[in-house]
């Protein structure tokens, strides 16, 4: 019996050889339980080793493998070939990102966003570990808990209008985890960490598109973190210019 | 050796994808509020210079032309709030103790209110006409 | 072209031990200049795949002696007491120092740290994140560390050799993914990271990038690689993928039965079950909270007796967890019931979970003392990659994380110091062994057009471990398995790859890696030949018995001319002198001091 298959049209661009990307198409074993990653990778091991793209975990959370698939950002590892079986599946490196090679993207404008919110906690008085932990309720550490769950896949970026037309954009991801911190009663860091996400750059670049919050795999709703952003430095201008004796 | 490729951003993005057409259109109809704000304006001036010059305001007002066109505002304005009311939720995070209040209890609260404001309103007019 | 990257500290790996030897570094002495080598970015590293959580001891009803005693216990006495005593005192300063971090752990309704019970503990100390608790943790040691101006990031560098000069380590040589570029990297203390090497297995709950990295660098430059025989299969994988369900969805009760729905841990000396809605269920130390190794062993044991279940990726038992409902699932274990519904397609909530045991833990590692020390001057090593040892013949689950924080920071701290003793080494030697790596991997790999794919290597090599060093061994098996990664080592010589070019050549780094897995495989496959007795996770079939009268040592692979040679190291015995393993209803801690047998 003949073995059933799919096409992967995969988005190819080699540095050293190409002068632009272009498409190739490769046909691979379709199995039920196999993920769009599997494919590339059977593609990798049997047919082609030139073929570039990241990955590490296979389980959905190590945030390395968003690629557009059919023209959406997705994790490859849990993307099933099933959903798209007979059809061909198209990938291409997550758009709104220079591309490095095949379908991996140049990163490092993410990282300088991600450092600009100061994604650590900032304290004025220190406690020693000796001390013990601080004290954090249930209902505390739900304001902030589900902005936590950022895995850093980049699928947002790859959604968001508004960071492919202004790169500068700090972008859901980014101001997600700022307002994570913001959120956070343990933090003390207010008013330097709202310096960036209060910017224009910052919560107030964002034109609420929601698009990041539809393909986020973690739900974890950075729209929503941003709107709340939005709120939090709104209540802060009116503290530092209507009530400026009301600063801590 | 390294040679990034940038690709620029389409400036047809809007098209590419239902999500963003509808978040155009909920932009776009933005613009109907505040040509009703505007409008409500004019309204007043007319009438502030007295029961002729209202009068023949609202006589215009009642030709077929501008009945459609505030026909297609209405609708235009009623999606705004719609997409409006749905999207509190993100911005309203309510919480009640560890649990967050459900969207569809935020979403529903603001219609009924809006449905009492309405109700309120056109009580009022009634009353004064 | 050698240019050398110069800082002070060097770290390989940036998962949770880099990271936190890092911090370590830039506290100790901000004037160091420190270098996180990783070949992905570190919050992909590994430690985020982690589920249950990291064990310390802070309730009041814990005590230290509990704690060091489920962990030596669990070791099949094979932990060296001292390092594991330190281990204990230290890790509630280390956890909560993540928690001042921002780690959002878990807690109690007053605002307290909450605690789970793990497999083989006499008291719940395991502290959680839900059940994403490596993902947690990696996060917030990321990015804490980015506040450190000190530190510079060598992010999707790989790490191919170490710098050496007159007997001490001075850096690593490494390629920049992105250009090719062949660097030094240059610093007089060098801290390996690099995690396990669960890949050197066809099933592993490991990412595809726990390939051995640093010990196969520790291991080429004659630092011996310490206890490789002990590799810990997780009782709860994914058939297929290997994907891991963490021990917490039977520390919050989860039970495994066979394909007659019968609780079989009861049948290998775990104890006797209690009704799952009986509220001392799951009792501690007992049935499903038995250690891992003896619950892969039972798994063995009940699929030769026909008892377990048939599917497409071999023989599954069941993980039931219905009866937790869904409230408590969603509340406690969201990732176990998002992974099933992904990955074996079923609802946890509805229908129990299959598994079968994976591999999952290298208990052995490089070789260092309790404050990371190689015995290569320069060197050092925490984590995974590392053997201190505090896991012995079986690693107590939760230990994991804490002693990545434990031991990283300890090696950090250390490095420091040492820096600032250390001679400066001969720039030009330290070139010259830049340029010649460059030259060799570029003769090795790139520049060769014909010979094997790798692929079939790493496959014959990974089924031959599988077979020969897999639950059970026997002296037959192993050495079949030795035979096949030394014919597999020899196929290597003549790997070709398709992908010539140097921008981002990912083939170019899985053939590195797997160069690095042949090494780690010889090793353990060596040590395994040579332990002849049965002791936690090395059951020796034709040596069933723990023989504490030869084998209450540690083995220390050494490579040499004329293959890999072992040699015997001593157990560190402080206070627990070795006793029978008691899981079940006569469990727990023995009287004072641990003279009970």
């Amino acid at each position: 019996m003949a073995e059933e298959t799919i096409v992967l049209r995969v988005q190819r661009y080699r540095p050293e050889q190409d002068s632009d990307p272009y498409f190739q198409d490769y046909e691979v074993p379709y199995r039920k339980d196999w993920v769009v990653l599997d494919a590339l990778n059977w593609i990798k091991e049997y047919k082609d080793g030139t073929l570039s793209f990241r990955w590490s975990c296979r389980m959905g959370v190590c945030g390395s493998c968003g690629m557009m698939v059919n023209g959406r950002p997705r994790l490859t590892c849990n993307t099933f070939l099933r959903e798209f079986y007979p059809n061909p599946i198209t990938v291409e490196p997550l758009v709104n990102f220079d591309i490095e090679r095949d379908l991996v993207i140049c990163m490092d404008t993410f990282l300088e966003k991600l450092k600009k919110v100061k994604p650590w906690i900032i304290r004025r008085e220190v406690k020693s570990p000796e001390e013990g932990p601080y004290n954090q309720t249930p209902a505390q550490l739900y304001r902030y808990k589900q902005f936590s769950m950022c895995i850093n896949c980049m699928l947002c970026y790859a959604a968001c209008p508004v960071v492919g037309m202004h790169p500068e954009f700090l972008g859901p991801a980014a101001l997600a985890l700022g307002v994570r911190y913001l959120l956070d009663s343990r933090d003390q860091g207010w008013n330097e960490r709202m310096e960036e996400v209060g910017s224009h750059e910052g919560v107030w670049g964002c034109t609420f598109v929601g698009e990041c919050s539809e393909v986020c795999p973690k739900h974890v709703d950075p729209a929503a973190a941003i709107q709340q952003g939005k709120v939090l430095a709104t209540l802060d201008w009116f503290k530092r210019w209507l009530m400026p004796w009301g600063q801590k | 050796m390294r040679r990034p490729y940038h690709r620029s951003y389409p400036k047809d993005w809007w098209l590419r994808h239902p999500h963003y057409r509808r978040f155009m259109l909920r932009e776009l109809t933005s613009v109907f509020v505040a040509y009703f704000a505007f409008w409500t304006i004019c309204l007043l001036f007319q009438a502030s210079r007295g029961p002729e010059q209202l009068a023949a305001f609202l006589t215009t007002m009642r030709k077929p032309g501008w009945l459609i066109w505030h026909a297609i505002g209405l609708l235009a304005v009623l999606f705004h709030t719609y997409t409006w009311f749905e999207t509190a939720p993100k911005v309203l995070a309510v919480r009640i103790g560890e649990k967050r209040v459900p969207d569809r209890v935020i979403v529903g609260a603001q219609w009924v209110a809006f449905v009492v404001v309405a109700a309120v309103f056109f009580a009022l007019l009634r009353l004064a006409g | 072209m050698a240019e050398l990257l110069k800082h002070d500290v060097v770290i390989v790996g940036g998962g949770a031990a880099g990271l936190r030897a890092a911090i370590a570094v830039a506290e100790r002495n901000p004037s160091l200049s420190v270098a996180v080598v990783s070949k992905i970015y570190p919050m992909r590293s590994h430690t985020v795949s982690a589920e249950g959580g990291a064990a310390a001891v802070i309730k009041g009803n814990d005590s230290r002696e509990h704690h060091i005693y489920d962990t030596i216990s669990g070791a099949d006495w094979l932990a060296d007491q001292n390092a594991v005593e330190l281990f204990v005192d230290e890790a509630p300063r280390e956890l909560t120092l993540l928690e001042h971090w921002g780690c959002p752990w878990s807690r109690e309704p007053d605002g307290s740290i909450a605690v789970r019970p793990f497999g083989g503990m006499k008291i719940e100390r395991t502290w959680f994140a839900a059940d994403k608790t490596g993902f947690h943790m990696l996060h917030t040691l990321y990015q804490t560390a980015l506040k450190y101006v000190p530190i510079t990031w060598y992010d999707e560098w790989f790490a191919t050799k170490l710098l050496l000069d007159k007997d001490r380590c001075y850096g690593v040589v490494a390629i920049e993914l992105r250009t090719g570029a062949i660097r030094g990297i240059v610093g007089k203390a060098v801290i390996l990271c690099t995690g396990g090497a669960g890949r050197v297995y066809p099933f592993t709950t490991n990412a595809i990038t726990k390939t051995g990295d640093g010990m196969a660098l520790a291991f080429r430059a004659g630092v011996p690689l310490k206890d490789m025989e002990f590799v810990q299969y997780h009782p709860t994988g994914l058939p297929g993928t290997g994907i891991l369900i963490t021990e917490a969805a039977r520390g919050e009760g989860g039970i495994l039965v066979n394909k007659d729905g019968y609780r079989y841990l009861q049948d290998y000396g775990l104890g006797k079950p209690l009704d799952v809605h009986d509220p001392r269920h799951p009792v501690k130390r007992t049935m499903e909270l038995g250690p891992r190794d003896k619950l892969s062993q039972a798994f063995v044991m009940e699929m030769r007796k026909g008892r377990t279940l048939k599917g497409p990726y071999g023989d599954y038992v069941l993980l039931d967890i219905r009866h937790l409902g869904e409230k408590k699932i969603d509340e406690k274990l969201p990732f176990v019931r998002e992974l099933a519904r992904n990955y074996a397609g079923i609802d946890p909530v509805y229908e129990p979970i299959p598994v079968r045991p994976v591999v999952h833990y290298m208990m052995g590692g490089v070789h260092t003392d309790v404050d990371g020390k190689t015995p290569l001057p320069g060197l050092y090593a925490a984590g995974e990659c590392a053997c201190v040892s505090i896991n012995g013949a079986n690693r107590l689950g939760s230990n994991s994380l804490t002693e990545c924080l434990v031991f990283g920071a300890r090696a950090g701290h250390h490095a420091a110091e040492y820096v600032g003793s250390a001679p400066d080494p001969d720039s030009s030697a330290l070139e010259q062994q830049v340029r010649d790596e460059a030259d060799r991997i570029r003769k090795q790999f790139l520049e060769r057009t014909e010979g094997e794919r790798l692929v079939s290597i790493r496959k014959d090599m990974q089924n031959a471990m599988e077979e020969g060093c897999g639950i059970y061994r026997t002296e037959q098996s192993v050495q079949a398995a030795l035979n096949k990664v030394e014919e597999c080592r020899e196929r290597f010589q003549r790997v070709v790859l398709d992908d010539h070019t140097n921008s981002f050549n990912t083939e170019l780094i899985a053939a590195l890696e797997l160069e690095c897995m042949l090494d780690v495989a010889r090793a353990l496959c060596q040590a395994a030949l040579e332990r002849r007795e049965s002791r936690g996770a090395h059951q020796r079939e034709d040596y069933p018995a723990r023989d504490d009268e030869k084998f209450l040592k540690h083995s220390l692979a050494y490579r040499t001319a004329d293959g890999v040679k072992i040699e015997w190291l001593d157990v560190v015995i402080t206070k627990w002198p070795p006793a029978e393993r008691k899981y079940g209803a006569d469990s727990g801690l023995p009287s004072e001091g641990g003279n009970k047998s």
